[in-house]
């Protein structure tokens, strides 16, 4: 009993030396962590303190709108020594784990401690927690000062902003106490994998270099994968953003990737998979397990902590006091941390070169270097070479694995429509790319499926086979959930006409009409409805008091049944003229409609296809706008180019440029650049200046009668009237153009 | 008796011990030299490799591909090779780091110390034997690899440059600027390896030894950016060039690798811009006279590090600094360059207190091995900081020394230049260097000269307008330079110039040497006819106009500038209507194609200017 006491008593004697050891360390992680956040937030607080000394009523006053959050108060400057400090304590890491458990690379102390009445789980755990505490508590007694300082700024500076503000203190707090525990996560992360990776060295200058060196292994890895699939591979995808396993496991699995995963737990609102959550009413809910949610990230980073310690244990305590003094206990470790930095160089050699000579004499470089420091000397240059060849052989190898297998099956894969429970296009913004919003449209019909599959069918059997039929100009993303609930994923840029024509159903369907109105209803609720553009005018900003109370509801009544009613025939065979009519939100004061901010959430196109919505404008005097042209307006343009476009693709006209032959340019040799390249000067140039009079006619005629967004069943000409989108020529004026282009 | 002579023959055979010693460090070096051989082969000679190989390749799949190379650096790829040229090379000269730290070890390593102090060597012998035997593994690879660059260089001239046209002859055209690269790197990584042995007379440990050794290599170029800085915020009109042929450049250049670097460029490169300012053999453009400074350089480090090597003791081995001088100037200078870095940044003063506090202490704490004399090293920071700020404030606050604000008397003046100066009225961009020597005409400029820092020293300057070098030789030979954006009553004051002869003079050489040019396209605007605005005519091709066009219109400007008197060009300043001739010269240009890259000059035709009128509207220009 006794003894026991005493032994554990020489635990804590020994942890206590080790800990008044590093307390240099203590106290500089000290400084440094109080000028991180503590000295920002004072440095805020004093300017806020000053302004409102100087200048009363500053806070109030409408014109300071822009101070919508700390940042916005104080210099960038301190927010760079909040980082670089910030960094600064947090690299006081290496020192306080290299001195703690000095023994494991000094030769002069092995002995000595080892020789303490103390079993290695007891020198293990004193080290550990010693040195833990000195570096954290510094940490978390600076951040218990930021707290208090975020209190003081919320019971002060906070009750003077008055009017449009934010409570600027208030809506930090959240983020910042996120911060303050992710950032103690990631340094006890960081801690610990450098104490793991200590166990496999056995000298000072390897134990700092790889030491800091591993933390970088498993982010080059994840690097490496993202390089190979998103500029490698045909289709495959890998957001940074999404909600996927690698996600997870890189957001917790390395102090960099947990700096990742925190940040992206930070603002779950921002990120692309969120956003069309809140689009389709979702209001951005995400589960706990998902890669946004910090409890989660929490426990997934505490858990891998809990790993390496237990690691870290097993290594130590296998630790002999002869290893002490050699370079590697274990090369493994070394040759893993070598094959990583060979990876990330030759990814970023061949990025940047032809050829593989250069990433071969970039690598041999830096392996030879490498190894002969580690090795200290040249005697083991053979070997040397071995290994370099061996490691590049296994890069090598599995990229031209990965690639020639087209990433083992998976570039070619789409699955059978009977499997997949639903398929999604993402990013997707209707055939003409004219529609209501930008977005994902979700189909769970298996014919509507079927289309996406077939679709995608064609664009990999187009792209396998090389022949390229036209591309639509655009790109699509696709994703299927199969009935097992795994999930596939494949974008697609620059999609080929035939597999885009697939589409063209969907539009009508009435999944699409239905997530389309369920869209319409979310965004008329929460923004409202104005006019996005009329005529040449875009956004006009049309008095409230000129309409109904219920404009908003009534026009949303109209798209709706219109929207309902619409055949294939009806989206696909109208349109107007030069310029449309067109809807969009806007958001709702008292006074105005004012005009949609950048029209966040697209506008609709009101072409033929929606006569309840038309007549229901009309009533207001709002007509479709059908621009009309006379010879003099014709004579007066910048330039005119027309097209011969192949209708073998039933493409829109909104897209032919993609698929067309500029037959004859039409310009104003002065001002043409304005909206042309001048290289488009070729087939058959004409200044304006020397048309005739009737030419001038039949051209304002030609210009007036053609139409946007149609789908034409012939060869056709098109044209575009001073670097306007391509509209539909009707096909009784092909004589005239093709007298003039003769 | 005969063994005793056999033995006396022996030992006067054998090598001195210093010969020995040096062989053994030699051996301890070698790893570092086999790797500098390679990063040395991997820079300049790799890259020729890869040159010549492309060139071969070209040859025999597609001899168009030939057709790119207008000098060795449009190889395909270049841009990686270059990197890995640039990165090896780099290495290369780091590796002096180590091979002077394995020579000198008994400098920082206590093991070592008593061991090569009792080898039967002087110091001056031990000095030398660790000197050369560290330079000759550290400079044999380099040289050996660039005898490759050499071999290289003249099989591409023989084999490769034959395929080429005779105007892209592009190893021989290499050949001048790789030769002056080679030679001045080598005297670049002498005295990098002896700036660094140098510095390790000053250090005892081996982690202040290394970062204190390659620290030093950046103070006299920190000193140097931070002079400039300071210049540049702060020293209204004061000039501090950077490509100038002035004395602080050349000591700079070759007082510090870094700064060698920089001596090498602007000596090695023909294209900088300044280089037509001077050809003379002291110039700062002279590669020849930059050997030499820099040798004469190296030399007094080898001298300065042999006499603090004498000075060493055993006991100072393992103490971290021998002489805390050292310590401080490098101190100072990184202090300076925060400072100075934060100070462009516009961080007030709390700012630039917490980094620069932060900074030193750490460094201080490293220094000292923990964070027990924190409150000397506190006070051993307020009085670095307080001995910058005065020097920072007595210079900003005395005009760097009455220099800001000091105009010359006329008398004092030989000549009085104004530099790349564009005439009063804004009439044109056809600049010159006017030079008068008249002491009435220098007296307007010292004029005009007060004018404008007595503006810019009253409380409420106004807004500037045209930029203004003014050039001032004294009688004493001294040369003052001061540039401004000119205020419009100091600019008036200048006036008077514009109808003195030696302006007008000049100003005629102007028109006539840009027209004169070969290829010269000329564009005729008239402020009141827009349509004549943007026509070009190339006076070659055009056949509406005269042939005689060029020397017809030179003849005319001159008689009119000749002719025209002060209160003419004043009251044509002041109309609206004026034709404009713009001159676009393109060096680039060949045949008859239309300018690309067009530099432009362009002069106004004063109503003034009579003839030159009436000759332009004979030809339907106006």
């Amino acid at each position: 009993m006794t003894e026991t006491i005493k032994i554990s008593s020489a635990t804590v004697h020994y942890g206590l030396s080790l800990a008044k050891r590093n307390m240099k360390f203590g106290i500089l992680a000290l400084c440094m962590n109080f000028l991180g956040l503590p000295m920002f937030l004072i440095a805020v607080l004093a300017k806020a303190f000053q302004i409102r000394a100087n200048t009363p009523g500053w806070f109030i006053d409408e014109n300071t709108y822009y101070i919508v959050s700390v940042f916005g108060i104080t210099d960038e400057i301190y927010v760079f020594i909040a980082a670089g400090c910030t960094i600064a304590a947090v690299l006081s890491g290496v020192f306080i784990a290299m001195n703690s458990f000095s023994h494991l690379y000094d030769k002069q102390r092995v002995d000595m401690e080892y020789s303490l009445p103390l079993t290695a789980n007891k020198r293990f755990l004193a080290g550990y927690l010693s040195g833990l505490l000195t570096y954290t508590l510094p940490y978390i007694f600076c951040q218990m000062i930021s707290l208090i300082l975020l209190l003081a700024g919320r019971l002060t500076v906070d009750t003077w902003v008055g009017g449009l503000q934010a409570e600027i203190f208030a809506s930090f707090t959240p983020m910042c106490i996120k911060l303050i525990f992710g950032g103690l996560i990631i340094m006890v992360m960081f801690y610990t994998l450098f104490v793991l990776t200590m166990c496999f060295c056995g000298s000072r200058f390897e134990t700092g270099a790889y030491g800091v060196g591993a933390n970088f292994c498993l982010p080059v890895i994840y690097f490496c994968i993202y390089w190979l699939i998103t500029s490698r591979s045909y289709g495959l995808v890998f957001r940074l953003s999404d909600d996927t396993v690698i996600n997870h496991l890189f957001g917790c699995t390395s102090p960099i990737g947990a700096i990742c995963g925190l940040y992206l737990t930070l603002y779950p609102e921002n990120w692309d998979r969120a956003f069309y959550t809140v689009i389709r009413g979702a209001a951005g809910e995400y589960s706990f397990f998902s890669v946004y949610s910090f409890g989660f990230w929490l426990i997934k980073c505490l858990a891998v902590t809990a790993l390496l310690i237990f690691c870290a244990y097993r290594l130590y305590r296998r630790r002999t006091a002869e290893q002490t003094g050699k370079t590697f206990i274990s090369k493994s470790f070394y040759y893993f941390v070598m094959f990583c930095l060979m990876m990330i160089l030759s990814v970023f050699v061949s990025e940047s070169s032809t050829g593989i000579i250069p990433t071969l004499i970039v690598t041999a470089a830096v392996f030879l270097i490498m190894d002969c420091v580690s090795n200290r000397g040249i005697s083991r240059l053979k070997s040397a070479v071995l290994k370099y060849a061996v490691i590049m052989v296994v890069l090598i190898g599995g990229y031209l694995i990965t690639d020639k297998t087209g990433y083992f099956g998976a570039e070619d894969y789409v699955p059978d429509a009977g499997e997949i429970k639903s398929a999604e296009l993402v990013d997707y913004d209707g055939y003409y790319s004219t529609d209501w919003y930008t977005g994902t449209y979700r189909f769970e019909d298996e014919y509507n499926i079927r289309r996406i599959t077939d679709a995608h069918t064609m664009q990999l059997d187009e792209y396998n086979a090389s022949i390229d039929s036209g591309r639509a100009g655009y790109s699509i993303g696709i994703k299927y959930t199969m009935k097992n609930g795994a999930e596939v994923k494949r974008d697609y840029y620059d999609v080929y006409y035939s597999a885009y024509e697939e589409l063209l159903p969907l539009e009508v369907s009435d999944e699409m009409k239905e997530q389309k109105l369920a869209a319409l209803k979310t965004t008329v609720e929460d923004k409202g409805l104005c006019i996005a553009s009329h005529g040449t005018e875009n956004y006009p900003n049309l008095n409230k008091n000129t309409y109904s109370e219920d404009f908003a509801q009534r026009l949303t009544e109209c798209l709706t049944e219109d929207i309902n009613a619409m055949t294939i025939d009806d989206y696909s065979g109208h349109g107007f003229g030069n310029d449309v009519l067109s809807i969009g939100t806007g958001y709702l004061d008292d006074k105005s409609y004012v005009s949609p901010s950048g029209a966040y959430y697209g506008v609709y196109t009101i072409t033929e296809a929606y006569p309840k919505t038309l007549e229901y404008l009309s009533s207001y005097g709002i007509e479709p706008y059908n621009a009309e042209y006379t010879a003099a307006d014709i004579a007066a343009l910048d330039g005119i180019e027309l097209r011969r476009v192949t209708a073998e693709y039933r493409i829109p006209v909104s897209k032919s440029w993609s698929a067309s032959e500029t037959v004859a340019v039409i310009y104003d040799p002065d001002n043409y650049g304005n909206h042309y390249e001048y290289s488009n000067i070729h087939p058959k140039d004409i200044h304006i200046a020397d048309l005739s009079e009737t030419e001038l006619e039949e051209l304002a005629e030609i210009a007036s009668d053609a139409v946007n967004y149609y789908i034409p069943d012939k060869d056709y000409y098109s044209i575009s009237i001073d670097g306007g989108t391509d509209m539909y020529i009707p096909e009784k004026y092909n004589d005239i153009i093709e007298s003039i282009i003769s | 008796m005969t063994e005793a002579v056999e033995a006396n023959v022996r030992v006067a055979k054998k090598p001195p011990a210093a010969v020995h010693y040096g062989k053994m460090l030699a051996k301890r070096n070698m790893k570092y030299a086999v790797l500098a051989l390679f990063m040395n082969f991997i820079g300049l000679p790799l890259f020729l490799i890869h040159v010549i190989s492309e060139c071969i390749i070209m040859k025999n799949i597609d001899t168009k591909g030939l057709e790119k190379f207008n000098s060795v650096f449009d190889a395909s790829d270049n841009t990686i090779y270059i990197l890995i040229a640039v990165i090896g090379t780099f290495v290369a000269v780091v590796t002096g780091v180590y091979i002077a730290m394995g020579s000198f070890s008994h400098l920082y390593d206590k093991k070592l110390v008593d061991m090569e102090y009792s080898l039967p060597l002087t110091a001056d012998g031990r000095y030398f034997a660790g000197f050369l035997s560290g330079l000759t593994l550290y400079l044999g690879p380099y040289i050996i690899c660039q005898i490759i660059s050499l071999i290289l260089i003249t099989v591409g001239h023989v084999v490769i440059d034959k395929w080429l046209e005779p105007s892209q002859q592009i190893f021989a055209d290499f050949l001048p600027l790789a030769v002056k690269l080679i030679i001045g790197g080598f005297i670049i990584m002498l005295m990098f390896y002896t700036l660094f042995v140098l510095t390790m007379s000053f250090c005892g440990s081996k982690f202040e030894t290394t970062v204190y050794g390659m620290g030093a290599n950046f103070c006299l170029p920190v000193i140097y950016a931070c002079l400039f800085v300071l210049v540049e915020e702060n020293g209204y009109g004061l000039v501090f060039s950077l490509s100038g042929d002035t004395l602080i450049n050349q000591l700079f250049s070759c007082t510090s690798p870094a700064g060698a670097l920089y001596g090498l460029y602007m000596s090695a490169f023909e294209n900088i811009d300044h280089v037509a300012e001077s050809d003379s053999f002291f110039s700062v453009y002279s590669f020849g006279f930059w050997i030499i400074r820099c040798l004469a350089f190296t030399v007094l480090l080898v001298f300065c590090g042999l006499k603090l090597y004498r000075r060493r003791k055993a006991e100072q081995t393992g103490k971290i600094f021998v002489s805390k001088t050292f310590y401080y100037v490098v101190m100072v200078c990184l202090m300076m360059l925060t400072c100075t870095f934060l100070d462009m940044i516009d961080a007030k003063l709390a700012p630039i207190i917490i980094i620069t506090a932060v900074i030193f202490l750490i460094m201080d704490s490293i220094s000292n091995r923990g964070v027990k004399k924190l409150h000397i090293s506190l006070l051993k920071y307020i009085a670095v900081m307080q001995g910058i700020f005065i020097v920072y404030f007595t210079t900003v606050n005395t005009g760097f020394f009455g220099a800001v604000n000091n105009v010359p008397e006329a008398w004092e003046i030989k000549c009085a230049e104004l530099v790349k100066y564009n005439g009063y009225g804004y009439v044109g961009s056809l600049s010159g260097n006017y030079r008068f020597e008249d002491e009435q005409n220098i007296q307007t400029i010292i004029n005009a000269h007060k004018k404008q820092l007595e503006i810019h020293n009253s409380m409420e300057p106004e807004g500037s307008v045209e930029y203004i070098k003014i050039k001032y030789t004294y009688k004493s030979g001294a040369v003052r330079t001061r540039e401004y954006y000119i205020y419009e009553p100091a600019f008036e004051m200048l006036l008077p110039l514009e109808t003195v002869d030696e302006i007008k003079a000049e100003k005629i050489e102007a028109i006539s040497n840009t027209l004169d040019c070969k290829r010269v396209y000329i564009c005729i605007e008239n402020s009141l006819d827009s349509t004549y605005n943007n026509r070009y005519y190339p006076y070659e091709k055009t056949s509406s106009i005269p042939k005689d066009f060029i020397p017809k219109l030179k003849e005319c400007l001159t008689k009119d500038i000749n002719n025209m008197s002060s209160e003419d060009y004043a009251d044509s300043l002041e109309l609206t209507d004026y034709v404009t001739i713009k001159i676009s010269v393109d060096y680039n240009a060949e045949g008859n194609e239309e300018p690309k890259e067009p530099y432009y000059y362009s002069f106004q035709i004063l109503s003034c200017y009579e003839n030159t009128l009436d000759y332009l509207s004979s030809v339907t220009f106006v």
